[in-house]
């Protein structure tokens, strides 16, 4: 009968009960200690993220390094097993400091490592001298040895022991994983790009370590470990992908049309103006146009030409229709070539020629502006893969000017306004009476050329060639800095040309750009401006006085023309990649770019075998957002695949998962019946018995010790799958495959009202 | 004010038994409840909850107005069961002994000798117990406790099974005694049977035309095979998981803020039980959380004592079922 038992058994339950008053006791406090998984994650960190430094610091360090921090981090441990953890990190700090006593004062502590006042005082020594050492080096990587390699491992203590601190003894990770990329500083302030997988161990190990807890305390609970790496793992992709995607703008060249360029043709414009700055300032190269040349060497091209002196600044004047037989004057004097020019996906006001253009097969809706030597293309043509040939000569080399010629018959070209007055003498001041004009062209040069003078385009000088501020006084600001672009170096010349009496004017085009096979591609990198003069039987000459451009331009070979005026010397590195590359004309099937009646350049496999870059940016961009799109679903099987290898119970998680991904989770009250009877609501009685057996098999496995065979109910689980699929609408089956929501939650929040 | 019922034994293969299970021989519990179920119509629910207290060897409250088949039901279950039956009609002027039994002297030996009271019977039946004076409650409700019964220092241990169906009517206040709260306790579960749906109130009307179905029920068990269905009930294998489950939803009780005492360890222990009997009754032999789920608002409403003294039945049952609906449910991995 029920005599004793009731009696004995209600005393046990009584012990277990605390006194009735706490609302939440189901939850487990946060646990207070870090697991496995997290120390082990905590303990890589500082290694990982000392990784980034490689390209400054080399990797002679990597096995020092990792044998301080893993016994720093095993001391610690062992000792945070019996203490709290601040004296954990004591006992890191501890060893950490016996380390580098070794690689610093070894002879003067006791046993090589117990540091005493004299060896503090020489490791004190031996670390400034290793700081001394890393931060004059004169080249990158640095030799890890010695006082370098002491400077390392202490910089790995430092950053161990405070790892230590933040993430076991005041139990804040996340801070701890934030301090952590401190190292990365170092490549920083030498400036050197860190290729992005050099950061790759760091940001794993900061991912490893932030999804760590996670995971311990899922292990603790006996659950799966692969919800919280897999969220992880999705956001660190995401926010790895999203700038691939989304790029911020001044990162992106994917120029986002304007309300303006939708309903007009979408080629971005570039700017003649005077002022290049923003074109140069282009945070992207954007190809413009490709060309080969007969005489196989590269030319600088001519898009404007700017001949009046305006009150700010060399401006374009009205055009002028004209055709004469030689467009650029003296174009006839040099040594005759010819160059067929290719159309990217870009446009401006005019097409681009060789600098001294003598004729040109004058495309459809081109007409030549004898006012400003350009030849003008009309808005409504669309210039992308317009192909056309001009010829004409390269500019002679200063040296080579005739002796004795003037400069007669361009007075038009010696005006300047009265604003320039001070440019103007300063231009009169470098010539004197009775020198000739090739004299007075290479005085300016000479002036505009010697001495230091330095290239920036980041530095604008204050009102010129902007909106406002008079753009003279700028310039003779500039002459006084001695630091500014093409356009300052440009304009500059032309006006102190123009007051030593010789008629000057700037032209606005392009650099020769870089090689590509069969040719040259220029980009909105290469865009310049120069001066030109008229010297008498030699027509307009260049005069090129930027430096970097090339002062040594005009020689016929263009041996020794710099591809771009770029002053940093990573970005001057034509990137293997990127040389091949095709003029960028979107669907452009490859065809031969000379014409049969130009003088074929050799050009005939410019196009074939390469591809489009921009196509092959845009499948890219294509192919990662569809990874993008497709990586919940994929991580959704992975974890079905993982859940079904638990067997009956892990089937059941399943189900459970697909009906909150078909937008129906249950709360954590939910048993294995209502779960059940949810499932029933939705199907066919034949799933719902499928359904049912599997219920039965997961119960008996976790309550009642039943076997766990994986593989068992799969067909079932899949037959529920299917069916509660099809009991829902298009849209719901589209959100489960592209947002499973259950990766973020399969439990509904906590209902209040009656939970039946 | 105890009535005997006549109790018929009935072989294993009842017609009426066979008719629903295809093949298969249908167990004592499913025996119970076609033969209570022909008497009762449309409470389902009920007698399979109070089957399954029944089967828990826990005491049943049945609370409702007159008339709605409160002590049908007990006489149903206990003409089904068979084993022997008495009925206690509680008045104010029922003594204790009435119903435990007294010592009386046997004139031929000129001995005290005990006579038995009715609650020397199987099964119980306690009419409006809540008329019966606290002191013969009390003793009542000792022996459902206790499981014996002492009478002039001689203790008597009662019969097994030993189950008691009190009813009681919760509008006569007038001359009653309510039953304090620690010998509501000792409930295992508290039903209220409310009125029957139209149909089978008409079915009913229809057949108490003719004859008193309650004749026809015959014992479709006996005693012995009652108790061996008892001790399978008692040997469900509970999970650790589950009865921690069962645990914390009586925890989840105490900690409501409407509640002043929340359910005893004594009710979540029946909460156990009453869940094993459950798992036995659906087949199976370990316990799964539902069978925790289904019987909670049975078995612990009662035990629960709100800080509203005018609050009812239905708040208690309100406060379980939030229980229910915060509790964490054991999770299947």
């Amino acid at each position: 009968m029920s005599g004793g038992a009731p009696e004995r058994r209600p005393l046990r339950v009584d012990a277990a009960t605390p006194a009735p008053g706490s609302v939440r006791q189901q939850r487990e406090p946060r646990r207070s200690r870090a697991g496995v998984t997290e120390t082990l994650a905590l303990a890589v960190l500082p290694v990982a993220w000392l990784w980034s430094t490689i390209s400054v610091l080399g990797e002679a360090w990597l096995w020092a390094v990792v044998g301080a921090v893993a016994t720093m981090a095993l001391a610690a441990a062992l000792v945070r097993a019996v203490w709290p953890p601040l004296v954990g990190s004591a006992a890191a700090a501890l060893v950490g400091v016996g380390w580098v006593t070794v690689l610093t004062a070894p002879d003067d502590a006791l046993l090589g490592m117990i540091p005493t006042p004299a060896a503090v005082v020489e490791s004190m020594a031996v670390l400034n001298q290793g700081v001394l050492d890393i931060a004059w080096a004169l080249s990158t990587p640095l030799d890890a040895t010695g006082a370098v390699l002491a400077v390392i491992v202490a910089a790995a203590v430092v950053l161990t022991v405070m790892v230590d601190v933040l993430a076991h003894g005041l139990r804040v990770p996340a801070i701890a994983v934030v301090f952590a990329v401190v190292p990365l500083a170092l490549p920083i302030a030498f400036r050197i790009e860190v290729p992005w997988w050099h950061a790759l161990p760091g940001a794993i190990a900061s991912a490893a370590a932030l999804a760590a807890p996670a995971i311990d305390e899922r292990m603790a609970m006996r659950r799966g470990w692969v919800a919280p790496v897999a969220l992880v793992a999705v956001a660190a992709v995401l926010s790895a992908a999203v700038p691939l995607v989304a790029p911020s703008p001044r990162e992106t060249d994917i120029d986002l049309p304007t309300l303006e360029e939708l309903f007009s043709p979408a080629t971005p414009m570039l700017s003649t103006d005077i002022d290049l700055g923003d074109e140069l300032r282009r945070p992207a190269d954007r190809p413009v146009f490709t060309y080969s040349t007969t005489d196989d060497a590269p030319i600088v091209s001519r898009l404007m030409t700017l001949p009046e002196a305006g009150p700010e600044g060399f401006v374009a004047v009205d055009p002028e229709p004209g055709s004469p037989a030689v467009l650029v004057e003296g174009a006839d004097a040099g040594v005759p070539m010819r160059m067929t020019v290719r159309m990217g996906n870009v446009r401006a006001e005019s097409l681009p020629m060789p600098e001294r253009v003598a004729g040109v097969q004058a495309p459809g809706g081109s007409s030549w502006d004898d006012a400003n030597d350009a030849l003008r293309i009309s808005a409504d043509v669309d210039t992308r893969g317009l192909e056309f040939t001009a010829s004409g000569s390269r500019s002679r080399p200063l040296e080579s000017l005739p002796a004795d010629a003037g400069s007669t018959g361009h007075d038009a070209y010696l005006a300047m306004p009265e604003a320039a007055a001070t440019i103007v003498a300063q231009g009169a001041a470098l010539v004197h009476e009775g020198m000739t004009a090739a004299d007075r062209v290479r005085a300016v040069h000479g002036f505009m050329t010697e001495g230091l003078w330095n290239y920036s385009e980041q530095l604008d000088l204050p009102g010129f060639a902007g909106a406002s501020g008079d753009g003279w006084e700028a310039l003779a600001g500039f002459l006084e800095t001695r630091s500014g672009y093409c356009v300052h170096y440009a304009s500059a010349t032309a006006g102190l040309l123009r007051g030593a009496g010789v008629p000057a004017r700037v032209v606005v085009g392009f650099l020769p750009g870089s090689e590509i096979r069969g040719g040259w591609a220029v980009s909105t990198n290469d865009m310049h401006a120069w001066a030109e003069a008229w010297v008498d039987g030699a027509g307009w000459v260049r005069v090129e006085t930027t430096p970097g451009a090339g002062t040594g331009v005009v020689s016929p070979e263009g041996a020794d023309i710099t591809p771009s005026p770029t002053p940093e010397p990573t970005e001057s590195e034509p990137e293997p990649t990127e040389a091949p590359s095709a003029p960028p004309t979107p669907g452009a099937t490859p065809s031969a770019p000379a014409p049969s009646e130009t003088a074929a350049p050799q050009a005939p496999g410019a196009d074939d075998a390469l591809v489009d870059p921009a196509l092959l940016r845009a499948v890219l961009i294509a192919l990662a957002v569809l990874l993008v799109l497709a990586l919940p679903a994929i991580v959704r099987a992975v974890q079905r695949a993982v859940r079904l290898r638990r067997g009956a119970p892990g089937g059941w998680s399943e189900l459970r998962a697909t009906l909150a991904d078909l937008g129906a989770a249950l709360p954590d009250s939910t048993t294995p019946g209502q779960l059940q009877a949810a499932i029933a609501a939705r199907v066919e009685p034949t799933a719902t018995a499928a359904s049912d057996r599997v219920r039965l098999a997961a119960e008996r496995a976790v309550f009642d010790a039943g076997p766990r065979e994986p593989g068992a109910v799969d067909d079932d689980v899949r037959a529920v799958r299917r069916a509660l699929a099809q009991a829902s609408p298009w849209w719901r089956r589209l959100l489960a495959t592209l947002l499973p929501p259950s990766l973020v939650r399969v439990i509904a929040p906590d209902r209040d009202d009656d939970g039946r | 004010m105890s009535d005997e019922q006549v109790v018929g034994e009935t072989g294993a293969g009842d017609p009426s038994g066979q008719a629903g299970a295809a093949g298969d021989e249908p167990t004592a519990g499913e025996r119970i409840e076609r033969a209570v179920a022909s008497v009762i119509s449309g409470k389902h629910e009920e007698i399979r909850t109070v089957l399954t207290v029944l089967l828990a060897e826990g005491h049943v409250l049945l609370e409702d107005v007159p008339g709605v088949g409160k002590t049908q039901l007990a006489r149903a279950f206990a003409a089904a069961i068979g084993g022997t039956v008495r009925r206690i009609q509680c008045t104010p002027d029922l003594l204790p002994s009435d119903i435990t039994g007294m010592s009386m002297l046997d004139q031929r030996t000129g001995e005290l000798r005990f006579q038995p009271g009715p609650v020397f019977a199987n099964i119980v039946i306690a009419d409006e117990i809540n008329r019966a004076s606290p002191k013969t409650q009390a003793a009542l409700l000792e022996c459902m406790a206790e499981g014996q019964v002492t009478v002039d220092g001689v203790t008597h241990v009662l019969p097994t099974p030993f189950l008691v169906v009190a009813t009681q009517n919760p509008i006569d206040m007038e001359g009653t005694y309510a039953l304090p709260e620690a010998q509501r306790d000792r409930f295992m579960a508290r039903l209220e049977l409310g009125y029957p749906d139209e149909d089978a109130e008409h079915a009913m009307v229809s057949a108490r035309e003719t004859a008193q179905p309650l004749d026809a029920v015959r014992a479709v068990t006996t005693e012995e095979q009652f108790q061996a269905e008892i001790d399978l009930a008692r040997a469900v294998r509970a999970h650790e998981l589950v009865e921690r489950y069962a645990v914390r939803l009586a925890r989840a009780t105490r900690g409501h803020t409407d509640v002043r005492l929340g359910a005893s360890p004594r009710a979540t222990l029946q909460l156990v039980r009453a869940a094993k009997a459950h798992a036995r009754l659906l087949g199976r032999d370990w316990l799964s959380p539902d069978d925790v789920k289904a019987l909670a608002p049975h078995v612990l409403p009662h035990h629960l004592v709100m800080h509203d003294p005018h609050a009812r039945y239905e708040d208690a049952r309100a406060v379980v079922a939030q229980a229910l609906a915060k509790t964490v449910a054991p999770v299947m991995r």
